[in-house]
């Protein structure tokens, strides 16, 4: 059993903090974050269903709290918001970046330092050639995966996934730009994805999580 | 007029406690964190600072202990009445210390000399008439001067006071006054109901002595009985006014319980007195320039708080009257020059419903501060105030007649914020908590006191183990008072406060106050009554679920409808953690005795536990009835019924239940916030694919992620709807815009999409191929349909145009539209776009016939495989028959002119059927290039590979992507 808060896995990149959160927090914990959040993080919280709304409380307290690290300011003092697709945002001033992902009971926020990042954790799921159908894949990757032994698909779609995630929350586009348009090449921890530095994150046992981050000035 | 101190009292009182404590402490909340960290520091100061008169020793400012046992001052002796009325510096004796407004006839002023005269004399009086040190004195009367002067004489002599209004009825009056085994009973007979005088006299035989206000005919019987005025007429000397201990008795007050008779409730002195000081100077910045109205009765314990008003040195204004219209308060602030005026949410929600303006009406120039307490102040109150009132704070105050003051009131000289109580009590570590007593910040809790405060109840009467007291405040969070009032206190120190907690749910670590899915419910006429209530869920051991028992009104029922309408609503205007698991409709919610909703008998009914105050119930049979419905709709299966009658909507909903592995889905859920992840998206699409056949593409389901948005997308996948223009791909720069095909679908593109080596966003136009009726409008009328939504997403060109088969043709048609119009057009893109046989003259047409031919041939070879007998009737595949109507528009569409350039994409396969042909669209195109592409056209019949395939689709991106400008 991994730990129940597990150890800051260490920065895969020294411009890149990532912090991983414990979302089976308490009810103590639970109000200590809420705290944290502005009134319409706090209502979108509220719109979810109890677990959804523990998740979101959780994890936007902990971006806060990572970017108030950075900004040598109170948590509840940082000037996050979100586009309108949802992404956060911070003003262009503080040279910061931010993305956060969650699955289970496993969040993971990331904060750049003068780039532009996205990340992504998936709980490892069983193999099932129903993936091959939902299109998120390329045809270079399906290939590769069925010539995998089966043992070891269930990594390698969920790498796959997170560095595709990884890569269009870095984007900021999200699922609005198609997935599979996203090529990773399979089993591949690290490496160039879509023009993105992509690498894996350390997570606990049955999750995998993937970075995607680049310097603000290659981007223009 | 006298000007109100520059500087309020409360920055004179930090800067002594700044000297005190030898920190800063104009951070904010810093002085509160003081209060409740440095108790002794902070109340001995306050003694100090406040020159209350006493004597003894303050050495001890409190006991060991907790909230429940720690006592105050042990040492200090003090007079509650010489504290009121002593002279104050800089405050005359002539300056008026109660001013009586009545209904009816004139006021009448009291000044401090004047006071202090009236009590000394009818102090006096008491004594002569018996009353002693360590008595209680029952006082019945109207909220006026009188009444004033004998609870001081009583006060001063060191007796406690228990008051009532005279409009209560003898029964709620004895059962109040059965537990204070009075002394002595003063009533005002004019003012109380016929025979309540006589019920009091034979209910309270513990009374030596009945002395009366009024001048009605003395009653004969066994109790001796004197008009006051009498006695103070033959009364000798004034006794010295003692002073007593911290705790002496001061006031009964009286609280009612959910079971068993009233709480009466001992405050002392001490306590009493340094609260209200506190709370008038601190909170209330009041002054001897201060004249302060709080509108009460004598059964309430703002009056006592407002008459510990005149240890400030304030005046104090009574009303005797009745509120007979919305003006009936501003006139009297306007009257009597009221500085602050208390009221509550209730009249000032009157004066707001009846649109009565009062600084319109009256002269408010003097008052400075409007307070209210006694229920939820809403937000809208602070704007109506602000509006028809004028620039005055109002402070929302809210504490409880337990503990005689205030949790959380004013803080004088900062913001107030819309909607909030500025503050926490000072020396009170007041707090929101959890169920576990641990503290909330930001988010609604029980609102406790963890700490000792001097003015908690010295104890109950008929409690002499405590046990009662103990059980009141103490049982559920064991150290710490619990109020009963839900709270929420923001990090700023400011609250609001949520009703009572009784019955509060906790649902998977969410705190739902059951108010919220009532003030829902107040909108749907079929409900007339409704509880919510927690109950342990049976499928999920640990876990509990809200279960809703409602009362339906005359002729509504519980079907399918009135649930899902439930569901829907509190789904809409509350959360979805405010829908409930389960709804019962239910004859009767239980009701104690005084008609209060017992939620907890409720629980424990729902839970099938025994109930344990059932005894206390109006109709305990309710009970029996919850339990029954209870199960019965425990046994109905689980919620699929929200879609409406709608089978595609159901059809969907039952995919997000299986992909999300919950139930009880409504209809505009969002997928997110019922936790969905963005791979379960694509789980759903490909189950939406398999088992409704309907393509959505992710974009326009990330665009309406609800059971309701998703129906519609596969309506519109089946009938292609007008849905705009879609961002295929994000990017920077201009876009090139993709053209759906005769289906009205853009999936085909997906394999291009993402192949093609741009930054430039690429976006997709779906426009709608059919009119109102159904049947297909012709190209050019799509054409203008997909410019307007391009338009939308790109107002100015130059644009850049790209269409396979159908959606070549449109393409073309805007690109003429555009041009026609002065917009530059960068480029057009025709991936193997057939010349439409309107478009070609008579050689080409018959050079095309001959393609015809052969295809028609091939359709037919296919649609009878060999060996078995054609279908007797052919049954029209309707997406077949769309697509054919597609096609026939086309062929009927003539090509305007194209100045752009345009780059014909020509699928191998298809070069025999367009070979004699493109002359058509060289007429139409001047700059005209044909690229070569491997691969077919690639038709709904053509299994060959087509030039979109994964297996050629690359090199067509390549292509697209070289040729594109």
């Amino acid at each position: 059993m991994p730990p129940t808060v597990p150890a800051p896995p260490p920065a895969p990149r020294p411009d890149v903090a990532v912090g991983l959160v414990d979302l089976t927090a308490d009810g103590d914990a639970l109000a200590r974050a809420e705290a944290l959040l502005t009134p319409a993080e706090r209502a979108r919280a509220r719109r979810g269903t109890p677990a959804v709304h523990r998740r979101r409380v959780l994890l936007r307290a902990a971006l806060r709290t990572a970017l108030a690290a950075e900004l040598g300011t109170r948590p509840e003092r940082v000037p996050l918001t979100a586009t309108a697709a949802g992404r956060p945002q911070l003003p262009a001033a503080t040279g910061l970046d931010a993305s956060c992902s969650a699955d289970g009971r496993l969040g993971l926020v990331a904060v750049g330092r003068g780039c532009r990042v996205g990340v992504d954790v998936e709980r490892v799921a069983p193999w099932t050639p129903d993936v091959l159908d939902e299109r998120w894949l390329a045809g270079s990757e399906q290939a590769a995966l069925t010539a995998l032994p089966p043992a070891a698909r269930p990594d390698a779609v969920a790498r796959a996934w997170t560095q595709k995630e990884a890569v269009l929350k870095a984007r900021g586009t999200g699922l609005r730009d198609d997935p599979a348009a996203v090529v990773t090449v399979v089993g591949r921890t690290a490496g160039e994805v879509a023009g993105w530095p992509v690498r894996d994150v350390p997570v606990p046992d049955g999750w995998v999580a993937s970075l995607a981050a680049r310097d603000e000035e290659t981007r223009r | 007029m006298t000007l109100a101190p520059a500087v309020p009292q409360l920055a004179l009182f930090r800067a002594r406690c700044e000297e005190a404590a030898g920190v800063a402490l104009d951070a904010p909340g810093a002085l509160h964190a003081y209060s409740v960290a440095q108790p002794g520091r902070f109340w001995r100061t306050l003694l100090d600072w406040t020159e209350l008169p006493w004597s003894g020793s303050a050495d001890v400012v409190l006991t060991e202990g907790d909230v429940r046992s720690a006592r105050f001052f042990p040492d200090v002796r003090l007079n509650y009445a010489e504290a009121l009325l002593r002279p104050l510096p800089g405050v005359p004796d002539d300056a008026p210390a109660v001013t009586a407004v009545h209904a009816g006839r004139p006021a009448d002023t009291l000044t401090r000399g004047q006071l202090r005269a009236e009590v000394e004399a009818t102090a006096a009086a008491l004594a002569a008439a018996g009353l002693r040190a360590g008595d209680r004195l029952v006082l019945v009367a109207p909220h006026a001067a009188g009444t004033i002067v004998v609870a001081l004489a009583a006060a001063a002599l060191g007796a406690a006071v228990s008051t009532a209004a005279p409009d209560m009825g003898a029964p709620a009056l004895l059962g109040r006054f059965e537990q204070v085994e009075p002394a002595l009973l003063v009533l005002d007979r004019a003012a109380t109901g016929e025979g309540t005088a006589e019920a009091l006299v034979a209910g309270l035989p513990t009374a030596r002595r009945l002395v009366v206000l009024d001048d009605l005919p003395l009653p004969g019987g066994a109790l001796p009985a004197d008009r006051l005025a009498d006695l103070v007429a033959g009364a000798g000397p004034a006794p010295a006014w003692e002073r007593r201990p911290f705790d002496h008795p001061l006031f009964v007050m009286f609280s009612s319980g959910t079971t068993g008779p009233p709480k009466a409730m001992v405050h002392g002195a001490g306590g009493t007195l340094l609260e209200h000081v506190k709370e008038h100077r601190l909170h209330g910045d009041l002054t001897p320039a201060d004249t302060l109205y709080f509108h009460t009765t004598t059964a309430w314990m703002m009056w006592n708080w407002q008459l510990s008003a005149l240890a400030v040195g304030a005046h104090v204004v009574t009303f005797d009257g009745p509120v007979t219209g919305p003006e009936t308060l501003w006139r009297l602030v306007a009257d009597h020059g009221v500085t602050v005026l208390g009221t509550s949410p209730a009249y000032l929600q009157l004066c707001q419903d009846a649109g009565y303006a009062p600084a319109a009406e009256v002269d408010l120039s003097r008052l400075r501060a409007v307070l209210s307490t006694g229920a939820v102040l809403h937000d809208w109150q602070f704007d109506w105030v602000a509006e028809h009132v004028g620039p005055v704070p109002l402070q929302s105050i809210s504490g409880g007649t337990d503990i005689i003051g205030c949790f959380v009131l004013g803080s004088p000289g900062e913001p107030v914020r819309r909607g909030r109580a500025q503050a926490r009590s000072l020396g009170l570590d007041v707090a929101a908590v959890a169920e576990d007593g641990t503290e909330v910040v930001g988010a609604v809790g029980e609102l406790v006191c963890r700490n000792p405060f001097p003015s908690r109840p010295v104890g109950f009467l008929r409690d002499p183990d405590g046990a009662r007291f103990t059980a009141s405040y103490f049982a559920e969070h064991p150290g710490m008072w619990t109020h009963g009032d839900l709270v929420d206190i923001d990090a700023d120190g400011s609250a609001r406060l949520h009703g009572r907690s009784d019955g509060v749910l906790n649902v998977d670590g969410v705190r739902i106050g059951p108010s919220e899915v009532y003030a829902v419910l107040r909108g749907l006429p079929e409900v007339a009554d409704a509880m919510a209530v927690e109950q342990r869920d049976p499928d999920r051991p640990g876990a509990t679920r809200m279960v809703l028992l409602v009362v339906l009104r005359e002729g509504a029922a519980l079907d399918g409808g009135l649930d899902r309408t439930i569901r829907r609503r509190l789904r809409e205007q509350a959360s979805a953690a405010h829908v409930p698991a389960l709804v019962a409709a239910v004859p009767e919610l239980p009701l104690t005795h005084n008609g209060k909703r017992s939620e907890r008998a409720a629980r424990d009914a729902v839970n099938g536990d025994p109930v344990a105050n059932a005894s206390a119930l109006r109709s305990p049979a309710c009970l029996e009835a919850i339990r029954a419905a209870v199960a019965a709709a425990g046994t109905t299966p689980a919620d699929t019924g929200t879609t409406d009658g709608d089978p595609l909507l159901h059809a969907v909903t039952a995919l997000w239940s299986e992909v999300l592995r919950t139930g009880g889905i409504g209809p505009d859920d969002d997928f997110a916030d019922l936790g969905g992840t963005s791979r379960q998206v694509l789980s759903l699409l490909r189950r939406v694919r398999l088992d409704l056949g309907a393509d959505v593409p992710l974009p326009v389901f990330a665009g309406q992620p609800t059971p309701r948005g998703l129906a519609r997308a596969v309506a519109a996948a089946g009938s292609p709807d007008d849905v705009g223009a879609t961002v295929l791909r994000a990017g920077t720069g201009r876009p090139v815009v993709l053209v759906a095909d005769a289906w009205g679908q853009l999936n085909l593109y997906a394999g291009l999409v993402g192949r093609l080596a741009t930054d430039r966003p690429v976006l997709g136009l779906q426009p709608r191929l059919t009119g109102p009726d159904g049947e297909h409008v012709p190209i050019e009328e799509v054409a203008a349909r997909a410019l307007e939504r391009l338009r939308e997403v790109q107002p100015e060109g130059p644009y850049s145009l790209v269409g396979y088969s159908f959606g070549g043709l449109v393409a073309t048609a805007v690109a003429t539209s555009l041009e026609a119009a002065g917009e530059p057009v960068a480029w057009l893109g025709l991936l193997d776009v057939r010349p439409p046989q309107a478009a070609l003259g008579p050689r080409e047409l018959a050079l095309q016939r001959w393609t015809w031919r052969f295809r028609t041939l091939r359709r037919r070879l296919r649609r009878v495989p060999a060996g078995t007998a054609p279908a007797p009737v052919a049954v029209p595949d309707p997406e077949l028959a769309f697509f054919a109507r597609s096609e026939a528009v086309g062929e009927a569409f003539r090509p305007g002119p194209v100045a752009a350039p345009v780059t014909f994409f020509l699928a191998e396969g298809s070069r025999a059927g367009v070979r004699g042909t493109m002359g058509a669209w060289r007429r139409a195109a001047a700059d005209l290039t044909v690229v070569v592409v491997p691969g077919h056209h690639g038709d709904v019949d053509d299994d060959r590979v087509g030039m979109l395939s994964e297996q050629h689709v690359g090199t067509l991106a390549a292509r697209v992507s070289a040729a594109m400008r």
